[in-house]
C-alpha cells in the first residue's frame, strides 16, 4: 500500500494565471477552454431562470417582450456556441493525448490561437447587449428573413454573427488539433483498436466538426452579407438554402455535444462497474455509423417547409435508434454482473442513461412527419431537446467531471455533496420538462414571453419554474464542492478509482510532457491489463506455495 | 478493419455515401430540394476522403522514415505571440462593424505577432539543433 502525501499548496507546474492563459500546454489550454465554457454555462443558466420567472404565470412582466427576445436568443446561442460545443472538444484536447500516451497536442499553438478566438467570439456576442438596441433577437437559428437587416436591424445581430463565425472557428481548430493527435501521437502498441471509448467518441466528434460546422460557416457569411449588401438569401429560395446551410451544422452538433459526454459517461461506467467494457468494437463501429447517420438527418427540422423529402428524413431519423441501441446494450451490458461501486459519477453516467432515453425516444416520435407538423414550434420540442441536451451533454459533463477531477487537480470531489448536486439536478430535469411535454402537446408555441389565463397553463408553467430552480441549486451545490474540495478534498494520488486507461498512469495532475514512462499497450484498457495480469501471477505464486500445479495454462 | 486512421475515414466516407446514394435515389435533383442536400452531402464526403488522403500519406512517410532518429520537436511552453495574433484577428473581425480604425489597429497587431512567431519560431528550432547536437 502506498502513502500519498498531500500536494504542496503551490505545485512546481503550477501557473500563474497569465501564464495559464498563453500556455502552449495542451492541458492548460484544455482546462481554460473548459473554464471559460463552464462560465457561459452559468450566464446561459442565469438567463434561463429569467425566461422561466417571466412564464412561471400569466401576465407577469419580469422582462419586456423585446428583452425576453434578445434572453431566448443569447441562451440557446450561448449553450451551443459557447458552452457546449467547445466544452466538448475541449475535454478532448485535455484527455486525448493522455489517453493515447502522448506527450503533447499536435499543433499546440493553434490550439491557444483557438481559445483566444472562442474567448473573442464570446465576448463580442455579449457586447450586443451593450449596444442601443441590444443583443441578437433572431434565436440561435438565426432563420433568414428573421434575422434580416429588415427584421432585425440592430448591431447586435451583426456582433452575434461575427461571435458565431469565431467561435466555430475555434471549434474547427480544436477539433484538427485532437484528430491529428488520434492520427500522429498514438503509443507504441496503441493502435486504432486499441485507443480507448473517449477517444473513439472525441475521434467521430471531430469528423463532425469537421464536416459539419463549415456548412454554419458558409450560412453566417451569406447572412452576413445579405444584411449589409442584400441580394443573397431572396425569397422563396434563399431562407430554404439558408436552412440547409444552418441544419446541416444545426443537427450534427446535437451529437458534438453528446459522443464525448456519452464516452465520459461509459468510462464512469466501466471503471465504477469494476470490469471490462462490454462490446469495444461493436461500440467503435456505432459511433460511426451513429454519426454517418446524424450528418444525415438534418432536414428532420424542416418537415413543415414542405421543401424537403419526409420519406428519406424520417427514414434516417428512425434509424439512429439502431446505434443508439448498441449503445444503450453496451453500457448495461458492461454493468451486468460487474461489483459496482456506487460513486456520483456513476449517479451522473446512470442519470446520463435514463434522462436522454427520455430525449431520444421523444426524438423518435418528432421524427414521424405527421406527428412532427402538430408539435413543431411547441414546448414539446423544447422538452425534447433539453432531454438530449441536459441528459446527453450536462449529466455526461457530470460524470466525466466527478471522474476526472482528481487528474485535474489531484483532490476528489467530495461525495456527499456530489449525490446531494445529482439529486436535485435530477429532480430538477424532470420537474422543469416534463411538464413542458404536456404544455407542448396542448398548443403553447415557444419562443413567447407570455400567454393568456384562460389556456390553462399556467399551473404546469409554474411547475417548470419550481424545476428550474432546482437546477440552479443543484449548480450552486456543485461549485460550493469544487470550491470545497480544491481546499478541503482528499488526496487522489495517480488512481483513486483503479482505472483503466493510460491517463491514471501518470501523475495527478500531469507534468509538463505527460509521462515518465508508460506500461505496454495490449488493449484499449492497458492499466487493467497490469492488475489482471498482476493478479494472475500472485494467484500462480499462491497455487505454486500451495503445491497445487499452475491453472489454466493452456 | 479499423487497424489504420485512413481506414476510418474510409468507412466513414462509405456511410455518408450509401446515405447520399438512398437519398438521391429517393428525392431525384429536384429543383431547390435536390442541389443543397446533395451538394453539402458531397462535400462532407469530398473532405473526409481528403482526410484519409492525408493520414494514408502520414502513415506512408512515417514508414519511409521508420527506423531514422527524428529530430526532437521543441515547443515553447507559452506563446504570446499566439495570443496577440488572435486578439488582433478577433479585432478585425469587430472592425468590420466598429469601423476601419479597429481593423488598422488589428492588422497591425496581426504584423507584430507574425512578426514576433517567427522570431519564437527560429529560437524553438535553435533550441531543437541543440538539444539534439547535445545528445547525439
Amino acid at each position: 500500500m502506498t502513502t500519498v502525501a498531500g500536494p504542496p499548496r503551490r505545485r512546481p507546474g503550477a501557473l500563474s494565471l497569465l501564464g495559464l492563459f498563453g500556455s502552449t500546454d495542451h492541458k492548460h489550454i484544455g482546462l481554460v477552454t473548459g473554464l471559460t465554457a463552464f462560465a457561459f454555462f452559468l450566464l446561459a443558466g442565469l438567463l434561463a431562470l429569467l425566461m422561466r420567472t417571466e412564464l412561471a404565470s400569466p401576465g407577469l412582466q419580469v422582462l419586456g417582450d423585446d428583452t425576453y427576445n434578445q434572453v431566448f436568443t443569447m441562451h440557446g446561442s450561448t449553450m451551443f456556441y459557447l458552452f457546449a460545443a467547445p466544452l466538448a472538444v475541449a475535454v478532448g484536447v485535455y484527455l486525448v493525448p493522455l489517453q493515447i500516451g502522448a506527450a503533447e497536442i499536435v499543433w499546440p499553438r493553434l490550439a491557444l490561437f483557438g481559445y483566444w478566438l472562442f474567448l473573442s467570439g464570446g465576448l463580442i456576442m455579449y457586447a450586443g447587449f451593450l449596444t442601443a438596441d441590444g443583443a441578437a433577437k433572431a434565436a440561435w437559428t438565426a432563420f433568414d428573413p428573421l434575422s434580416d437587416s429588415v427584421a432585425t436591424p440592430e448591431t447586435g445581430m451583426d456582433f452575434w454573427i461575427i461571435g458565431v463565425v469565431l467561435a466555430t472557428v475555434a471549434t474547427m481548430i480544436w477539433a484538427a488539433c485532437v484528430l491529428a493527435t488520434i492520427v500522429r501521437r498514438r503509443a507504441p502498441g496503441m493502435t486504432m483498436l486499441r485507443i480507448p471509448v473517449f477517444t473513439w467518441a472525441m475521434l467521430t466528434t471531430c469528423l463532425l466538426v469537421l464536416t459539419a460546422f463549415p456548412a454554419l460557416l458558409v450560412a453566417m457569411t451569406l447572412l452576413y452579407i445579405d444584411r449589409h449588401l442584400g441580394g443573397v438569401l431572396t425569397p422563396p429560395g434563399g431562407p430554404i438554402v439558408y436552412q440547409h446551410l444552418f441544419w446541416f451544422y444545426g443537427h450534427p452538433v446535437v451529437y458534438v455535444v453528446f459522443f464525448p459526454f456519452l464516452a465520459a459517461a461509459l468510462e464512469a461506467i466501466a471503471v465504477c462497474s469494476r470490469k471490462r467494457f462490454f462490446g469495444y468494437h461493436a461500440m467503435a463501429l456505432s459511433l460511426l455509423l451513429f454519426t454517418a447517420l446524424s450528418m444525415s438527418v438534418w432536414a428532420h427540422h424542416m418537415f413543415v417547409t414542405g421543401a424537403v423529402s419526409n420519406r428519406y428524413f424520417s427514414l434516417v431519423s428512425t434509424a439512429l435508434i439502431v446505434p443508439a441501441g448498441i449503445e444503450y446494450f453496451d453500457a448495461l451490458a458492461t454493468m451486468w454482473r460487474g461489483r459496482i461501486v456506487v460513486r456520483t459519477s456513476f449517479l451522473f453516467a446512470l442519470g446520463f442513461l435514463m434522462l436522454f432515453l427520455i430525449g431520444g425516444l421523444t426524438g423518435v416520435l418528432i421524427g414521424s412527419p405527421p406527428l412532427n407538423y402538430n408539435l413543431h414550434d411547441t414546448y414539446f420540442i423544447v422538452a425534447h431537446f433539453h432531454y438530449t441536451v441536459i441528459g446527453g451533454t450536462v449529466f455526461g459533463m457530470f460524470a466525466g467531471i466527478y471522474h476526472w477531477f482528481p487528474k485535474v487537480t489531484g483532490r476528489i470531489l467530495g461525495e456527499g455533496l456530489g449525490k446531494i448536486n445529482w439529486l436535485l439536478l435530477v429532480i430538477g430535469t424532470l420537474l422543469t420538462f416534463i411538464p413542458q411535454f404536456f404544455l407542448g402537446s396542448q398548443g403553447m408555441p415557444r419562443r413567447i414571453s407570455d400567454y393568456p389565463a384562460y389556456e390553462g397553463w399556467g399551473g404546469l408553467n409554474t411547475l417548470s419554474t419550481i424545476g428550474a430552480f432546482f437546477i440552479f441549486a443543484g449548480v450552486l451545490v456543485f461549485l460550493v464542492n469544487v470550491a470545497r474540495s480544491l481546499r478541503l478534498g482528499r488526496v487522489a494520488g495517480d488512481d483513486p478509482w483503479d482505472g483503466h486507461t493510460l491517463e491514471w498512469a501518470t501523475t495527478s495532475p500531469p507534468p509538463r510532457h505527460n509521462f515518465e514512462a508508460l506500461p505496454p499497450v495490449r488493449s484499449y484498457a492497458p492499466l487493467l491489463d497490469l492488475r489482471e495480469e498482476r493478479l494472475a501471477e500472485r494467484e500462480r505464486a499462491g497455487a505454486a506455495a500451495r503445491g497445487f500445479p499452475p491453472s489454466g495454462g493452456s | 478493419m479499423l487497424g489504420r486512421p485512413w481506414s476510418v475515414f474510409v468507412l466513414w466516407a462509405i456511410f455518408l455515401g450509401v446515405s447520399l446514394a438512398v437519398l438521391w435515389a429517393i428525392i431525384g435533383l429536384g429543383p431547390v430540394e435536390g442541389w443543397v442536400p446533395v451538394a453539402t452531402f458531397l462535400m462532407s464526403i469530398v473532405v473526409t476522403l481528403g482526410m484519409a488522403a492525408v493520414a494514408g500519406a502520414g502513415a506512408w512517410r512515417a514508414r519511409l522514415r521508420a527506423g531514422r532518429n527524428a529530430a526532437p520537436e521543441a515547443i515553447p511552453d507559452f506563446s504570446f505571440p499566439t495570443v496577440l495574433a488572435a486578439i488582433s484577428l478577433a479585432s478585425m473581425a469587430l472592425g468590420l462593424e466598429l469601423g476601419p480604425w479597429l481593423i488598422l489597429i488589428g492588422a497591425g497587431g496581426l504584423g507584430v505577432a507574425i512578426g514576433a512567431l517567427s522570431t519564437e519560431s527560429r529560437a524553438t528550432r535553435r533550441a531543437a539543433a541543440q538539444a539534439s547536437g547535445g545528445d547525439g
